[in-house]
């Protein structure tokens, strides 16, 4: 019940987050709006689907990637900094805390991914498939990323290298997922770019959704997922003892 | 009778003892200040009284209880006021009190009144609906306060709550302090500013390097270092004859003469006072006269060998 008031007010704290509002909800709105301007009219050729379609699942991915910034500087504000003096005073345990912002974020994420999505298909007729699959898709991904950020976040010692961690990972997804560039051709950079990222992984489950093609690859993804979920769910708890008196 | 309980409590910080056998009771419905130099201890005992970390040996019992860290059910009837501000900025005041409150287990029309009497109780209730970072620091301040008070905690902690503020905010969170005291909350109180404890406080404590150097009312922790009493009396002529009759009076140690004003310095309790001002009254006119008694500062300065204020403000 705690956990449930909890993160109702951290979700509330996080609807007054202008900058990360703009960040993760604005500017892949406008990006994608750019890109349909180019992507006008045209097919992409692996997939057989629009390339608006595409474009927009890219986009959606790429800033989960980036969501994980959330959790991260809630628990920084919240539980390490001077305000975890009055947490810790609370008579509710610190793994509460870090619960509610690990569900609130993921939830927001959520939210704010599903808003782009509503407006890809609205504005410019994107066939994302079943929505039902493609909320539980983007629920898992965004999950899963919150848990890597809270594993930078607790650790390592500053918040900085965190940070850093965190650019870096996104940055790196989205470079295994070839938004930028082709990675050359191999089983090993195949496998790189289909199965090494968690960018990778939710395009090939939405990408499957919307194609209904590839189900294999997409129940691979999924079990990676979960067993990724798992590892690093496990990860967090170790550090999170550790780190947080 | 004791609301806390401390025995013996030692907690280092790998081989720095911070607290050294730490001896220490707090009476239900008094406010006890609590003194120290920067790096005294004050902090972390605050801390293992609030249960927030644990200590190396020694017992705490708090309402009777044994205190350990994360005690969830000795803590829910605690309040910290911590000395940073620790608010949620992008929540408002009432946002922060159905919180905090929430989290004591208010929930419903019960934490409504709470958090309604809480705002009007701290002088906030109209701007129950702003943001903190709209506020003052004074009513930052106060609803710091407020966040520990929503629950009614029978013990309250405050560990420097005024830090930076106008004189008119500090008056005003020491008469919220009077109030809630008399309303029978137990209070433990610090602070860098001595006039606070001297306005607040039942009995003092004083801490260095991790040990208690002093306990006890503040008339009390005086008279330990009361040795002598000091007389300034401003003459319309201060001459020689005067000194000297001032100088063969009993137990009077020295007497000075700076311009006009002459410094008398006796014995504690010697009772010259009405002997100074007939004497003076003989060499004619008496401009002031005042008896100069050690102060709670003049205790520290004494105890520690520093100035309340010196350094930094954190530990």
């Amino acid at each position: 019940m705690m956990l449930m008031k909890a993160s109702y007010f951290i979700f509330r704290r996080m609807l007054r987050d202008y900058i990360g509002m703009a960040i993760l909800l604005l500017l892949p709105i406008a990006l994608i709006s750019v890109l349909a301007l180019i992507a006008d009219g045209a097919v992409s050729e692996p997939l057989g689907i629009p390339m608006m379609d595409e474009v927009a699942v890219t986009m959606v991915f790429a800033f989960i990637m980036f969501g994980g910034f959330y959790t991260m500087e809630y628990v920084r504000g919240d539980l390490m900094s001077s305000m975890k003096w009055r947490i810790y005073s609370l008579p509710y345990g610190i793994h509460n805390h870090a619960y509610a912002i690990l569900i609130s974020c993921s939830l927001f994420n959520v939210l704010q991914s599903l808003l782009v999505v509503f407006y890809t298909i609205f504005v410019y007729n994107v066939n994302w498939g079943n929505l039902g699959i493609v909320f539980f898709i983007i629920l898992l991904v965004t999950a899963v990323i919150q848990l890597v950020f809270i594993n930078f976040v607790l650790g390592v010692k500053k918040y900085k290298t965190a940070e850093r961690l965190g650019t870096g990972f996104g940055l790196a997804c989205l470079m295994l997922g070839e938004v930028w560039f082709p990675l050359p051709d191999g089983p090993f950079f195949s496998f790189l770019s289909t199965y090494s990222n968690p960018f990778s992984l939710g395009q090939n489950m939405i990408f499957a959704t919307i194609t209904g093609e590839n189900i294999e690859k997409a129940i691979i993804s999924l079990v990676i997922f979960i067993a990724l979920a798992l590892v690093l769910a496990i990860t967090a708890v170790y550090f999170g003892r550790r780190k947080l008196i | 009778m004791a609301i806390v309980h401390m025995k013996d409590i030692v907690k280092r910080y790998s081989s720095h003892i911070v607290l050294d056998n730490i001896d220490l009771d707090i009476a239900y419905g008094e406010i006890l200040g609590l003194l120290g130099p920067n790096g005294a201890g004050k902090t972390t005992l605050i801390h293992a009284l609030a249960g927030i970390h644990g200590f190396d040996s020694g017992a705490i019992e708090v309402f009777g209880k044994e205190q350990k860290a994360n005690l969830l059910e000795i803590k829910r009837q605690i309040g910290l006021v911590t000395q940073e501000i620790t608010l949620f900025t992008d929540l408002t005041a009432k946002e922060n009190l159905a919180f905090f409150g929430g989290v004591y287990g208010l929930k419903g029309e019960k934490l409504k009144k709470r958090i309604d009497e809480t705002l009007e109780f701290v002088g906030l209730s109209e701007h129950a609906r702003k943001l903190p970072a709209k506020f003052s620091g004074g009513m930052k301040r106060r609803l710091n306060i407020a966040c520990a008070l929503v629950h009614r905690p029978k013990f309250l902690i405050m560990d420097e709550p005024t830090v930076g503020i106008d004189p008119q905010s500090r008056n005003h969170i020491l008469e919220t302090i009077r109030q809630l005291n008399q309303q029978g909350t137990t209070i433990l109180y610090t602070t860098h500013y001595i006039e606070e404890i001297q306005n607040l406080a039942s009995r003092v404590v004083i801490m260095d390097q991790g040990h208690i150097i002093a306990n006890g009312t503040i008339d009390e922790l005086v008279k330990k270092i009361q040795y002598e009493e000091k007389i300034k009396l401003e003459v319309a002529a201060p001459t020689d004859d005067l000194l000297e009759r001032l100088r063969k009076l009993d137990g009077v140690k020295q007497v000075l003469k700076n311009e006009k004003e002459i410094h008398i310095i006796s014995q504690v309790e010697s009772g010259n006072l009405d002997r100074v001002l007939s004497i003076a009254r003989e060499f004619g006119g008496i401009h002031s006269i005042s008896a100069e008694k050690p102060t709670l500062e003049d205790v520290f300065l004494t105890l520690t060998g520093k100035r309340l204020r010196d350094g930094g403000e954190e530990e």
